[in-house]
């Protein structure tokens, strides 16, 4: 224990002769109220508070109320059903082999995923882009056009994607995989080229000085330092890319999703459940290796605005991650052979003619009935979702987290009973979070129609539950990695331990929570089209209409609106964050 | 080889703030082993990437290998880039990559976008990469991640590199700012070999370093430029430097002696 200087090390040193050390309390005259927090913070809880008061208005009450009370015995049903799937052979088997289907989907639609990202990242870096002295600068045309490219398809969902490429490519497990593939590698891509730009740049310039071109310099100085953190953020992907496999399944690309959705429309529960416990367990398997790959290094917070120098730097070579990655090489060539993927079938003639067509078909954008004045409604109601989504997950998530987190060995205080208790209890919480997260959306959404009179509401409960289980377990993550030695200091000092979570973790986890929220904020727009499918509101019914009509054009026209929707959100979302941090 | 006439450099916004270097003419020829000395803010670091073509003179000319720095950025240069050679203080060496790589880089302006994607996983030229480690006597961290070495180490690491690299021109800031007097030594007499080994050979080569430590400056370098704030102060061979010199330039007195700002 190092030494501690202080009054108390002299026992015989009188409070007298302590004043006497301190200087007098009139030079530094601070004035005894505490000061107001800052402007801007105090702006943005404003802005934050009226928000929230907006989307509850825009939400408002149906005509008969907000609860159904008359649906519980469907959800009562649905839930009684988790302790009691179907598990006779025939049918585990088929629940396997549609698991590995869906997995099959998440293991290719991470890889192109990471493909585009590194070359696109490499694309967007502006080290790249950046002229050393006396070169022509002229080039940043090159970078902010390459930007804008990214930024399209990181607004559009992959159900959205997955709706287009459907009719192009016809039921094709590429549908799965590109409407995956696409969307994340954009992320993916704008991530990478954070971490280059972020990494140690001396190198780059010793070598652009000694006649390397730029892409050189690029891949010999720069590119060895955030190599390892691309692939770590690869296995976060990985973990999303699951979800959104099940999701996509739900809306036709087969695999657990789609069986999932033929044993709902029958109202089987028992049958859900197989599946769902499938899902559950894929999931929780992802999460705990992305979680083990990236405890080393974690590069998701780059992309969630947590980047924190002690989690970033890791200097030795990484054997698990090296070991991960083959694993993940091997499994997507192992799973393009199992869903027997056909690239060509990307340049058939047939994929051409269809994708003139179209093109032709949704091409100009028509805002269709009702009008602009409709388009820019739905749109207020997508984010009004959002708002309210995203309140209800930190709301759920972030006490759940303080217990759900790992707190590694500490000192034990109390009985051992109650050590053990909480270890049960936080097992108990990581599992309901990961169930959270695990039933897709559509699933959550639908049963939550059950009591909850359709309308805003249910779509944000939905998502409320769904973000609260992303939500719930990268707050976890955020307290174990959070410095444990000025809690332990107080609960040394005699602090309860609630009085050690107020005075230390919280203040020391406050701002990296609100971070989290408003990542999730920028993410749950994208997503609100996912309930919209399901009929709750805003652009994602919109085009949840429109492709059942097979109005090409209006289709174009949400998805203008919705891009628009999403770049506004991350703009503000930016700002918030550069104001608070 | 090397050429400034009448440079002046100032950094900050638009070139507004207080002056680095002020109406320098050096002019370094061809066998030249130079020294550059004098108390920090001098302006010895900007003299250097002034050489290098990493900053442009905001007024005069700099030239080097008969190419002004101003057009040093085209394409079509990249080859008198590739000529001169620089070491720094920070070693510059990509940690995650092994020794091996790291010095291979120094060709890395010779080489096309194949090669050097192929060097990654293993340089063509391995056996002159061992040999120049060897003349830096590290020869056995050939696999070695940089990031696992000693500084001393990843000093001699981009020693090697340069060496590697094989440029007329040896640019060096503060070489041995990081190092022992005993590597200090060491690490000079390897450059400046590296220099006389090409004399009378065809291949006239050059090494101007940037030093704190006079005397060590005077006992590896034929010629000693003394600079303060931006100016010449001496521009003398190192047989006639003393104590008279030296004393002047370090002196805390000058009004001038105040540190222009991110000149070092």
């Amino acid at each position: 224990m190092p030494a501690r200087r202080g009054p108390d090390d002299n026992p015989a040193m009188t409070l007298d002769q302590i004043d006497a050390e301190s200087p007098p309390a009139t030079a530094s005259a601070a004035p005894s109220r505490r000061p107001p927090a800052s402007p801007q913070r105090r702006f943005w809880t404003a802005v934050a508070l009226v928000g929230l008061l907006w989307s509850a208005g825009r939400a408002g009450r149906g005509p008969s109320g907000l609860v159904n009370v008359d649906g519980w015995p469907q959800v009562t049903r649905f839930f009684g059903a988790m302790f009691a799937p179907r598990l006779d052979a025939e049918f585990v088997e088929l629940a396997a082999r549609e698991a590995l289907v869906t997995l099959g989907y998440a293991v290719l639609g991470t890889a192109i995923s990471v493909v585009i990202g590194a070359l696109g990242g490499l694309l967007v870096s502006e080290r790249l882009w950046a002229p050393l002295a006396g070169e022509m600068g002229a080039r940043r045309l090159g970078w902010v056009s390459a930007r804008f490219v990214l930024a399209v398809p990181r607004s559009v969902h992959e159900v959205v994607f997955g709706l287009l490429l459907v009719n192009v490519l016809g039921l094709d497990p590429l549908v799965a995989v590109l409407a995956i593939g696409l969307p994340f590698g954009a992320v993916t891509a704008k991530v990478f080229s954070e971490l280059l730009d972020e990494a140690p740049s001396d190198a780059e310039l010793a070598l652009r000085a000694a006649g390397a071109s730029r892409l050189a310099a690029l891949l010999f100085g720069t590119v060895p330092h955030a190599l390892g953190d691309l692939i770590s953020y690869g296995f976060y992907r990985f973990e999303c890319a699951l979800r959104s496999a099940a999701v996509l399944g739900i809306v036709g690309a087969g695999g657990l999703g789609f069986q999932l959705a033929q044993s709902f429309i029958s109202l089987r529960y028992d049958e859900m459940w197989t599946f769902l416990w499938a899902l559950i367990i894929l999931s929780g398997l992802a999460d705990l290796w992305s979680s083990a790959v990236r405890r080393r290094r974690n590069s998701a917070a780059v992309e969630m605005h947590l980047a924190d120098d002690r989690l970033r730097v890791a200097p030795r070579r990484d054997r698990f991650l090296v070991a991960s990655a083959a694993v993940f090489v091997v499994a997507t060539l192992v799973a393009s052979w199992w869903l027997s993927v056909d690239p060509t079938n990307l340049w058939s003639d047939r994929t051409r003619t269809l994708t003139a067509g179209l093109l032709a078909d949704s091409w100009p954008p028509q805002v269709g009935r009702g009008g602009l004045g409709e388009l820019v409604a739905d749109s207020l109601d997508t984010v009004a979702l959002a708002v309210l989504s995203i309140f209800g997950a930190v709301v759920l998530a972030f006490p759940l987290a303080l217990v759900a987190a790992r707190r590694g060995q500490q000192p034990r205080h109390g009985s051992p009973f109650g050590a053990v208790a909480r270890t049960g209890i936080g097992r108990l919480v990581r599992f309901v979070l990961l169930v959270a997260r695990a039933v897709p959306l559509p699933v959550t959404a639908f049963i939550v129609v059950f009591v909850v009179f359709p309308g805003l509401w249910p779509g944000a409960v939905a998502l409320a539950i769904y973000n609260a289980g992303v939500l719930g377990r990268l707050a976890a993550e955020v307290i174990e990695n959070v410095d444990r030695t000025p809690a332990a200091a107080l609960r040394a000092g005699g602090a309860s331990r609630f009085g050690a979570l107020l005075f230390a973790t919280l203040p020391a986890v406050g701002a990296k929570f609100a971070a989290l929220g408003l990542y999730r904020w920028e993410v749950a727009i994208r997503e609100t089209v996912v309930v919209g499918v399901v009929g709750a509101a805003g652009l994602g019914r919109r085009l949840d209409e429109q492709s059942s009509a097979f109005d090409y054009d209006g289709i174009v026209a949400t998805i203008i609106a919705l891009i628009v929707v999403t770049l506004l959100v991350d703009l503000t979302s930016a700002a918030v964050r550069r104001s608070v941090r | 080889m090397l050429r400034f006439s009448d440079v002046t450099v100032r950094y900050g916004r638009n070139g507004t703030g207080d002056a680095a270097v002020r109406n320098l003419d050096l002019t370094v020829e061809p066998g030249e082993i130079v020294a550059l000395v004098g108390p920090s803010g001098a302006g010895k670091s900007t003299v250097l990437r002034l050489a290098a073509g990493l900053v442009l003179p905001t007024a005069g000319a700099v030239e080097v290998l008969g190419v002004d720095t101003t057009t040093l950025g085209r394409r079509s240069h990249r080859s008198v880039r590739s000529r001169i050679g620089s070491i720094h203080q920070s070693f510059a060496l990509v940690g995650p990559l092994r020794v091996a790589q790291n010095v291979a880089a120094g060709r890395l302006g010779r080489w096309g976008l194949v090669t050097a994607l192929r060097s990654l996983v293993r340089p063509g030229d391995i056996d002159d990469v061992r040999a120049d480690l060897d003349r830096v006597g590290i020869a056995d961290k050939l696999w070695e991640r940089a990031d696992r070495l000693s500084g001393g180490q990843q000093q001699r690491t981009a020693v090697a590199r340069l060496l590697h690299q094989e440029p007329d021109l040896i640019l060096a800031d503060e070489p041995c700012s990081a190092l022992d007097p005993a590597r200090a030594d060491a690490v000079l007499a390897v450059l400046t070999a590296e220099v006389r080994r090409g004399i009378g050979q065809g291949s006239d080569r050059a090494l101007v370093a940037s030093l704190h430590d006079a005397p060590l400056a005077i006992r590896h370098c034929d010629r000693i430029i003394g600079l303060r704030a931006g100016r010449v102060d001496f521009d003398l061979p190192a047989g006639q430097v003393g104590q008279q010199q030296l004393g002047r330039l370090y002196a805390l007195d000058g009004a001038g002696d105040a540190r222009p700002a991110g000149a070092e």
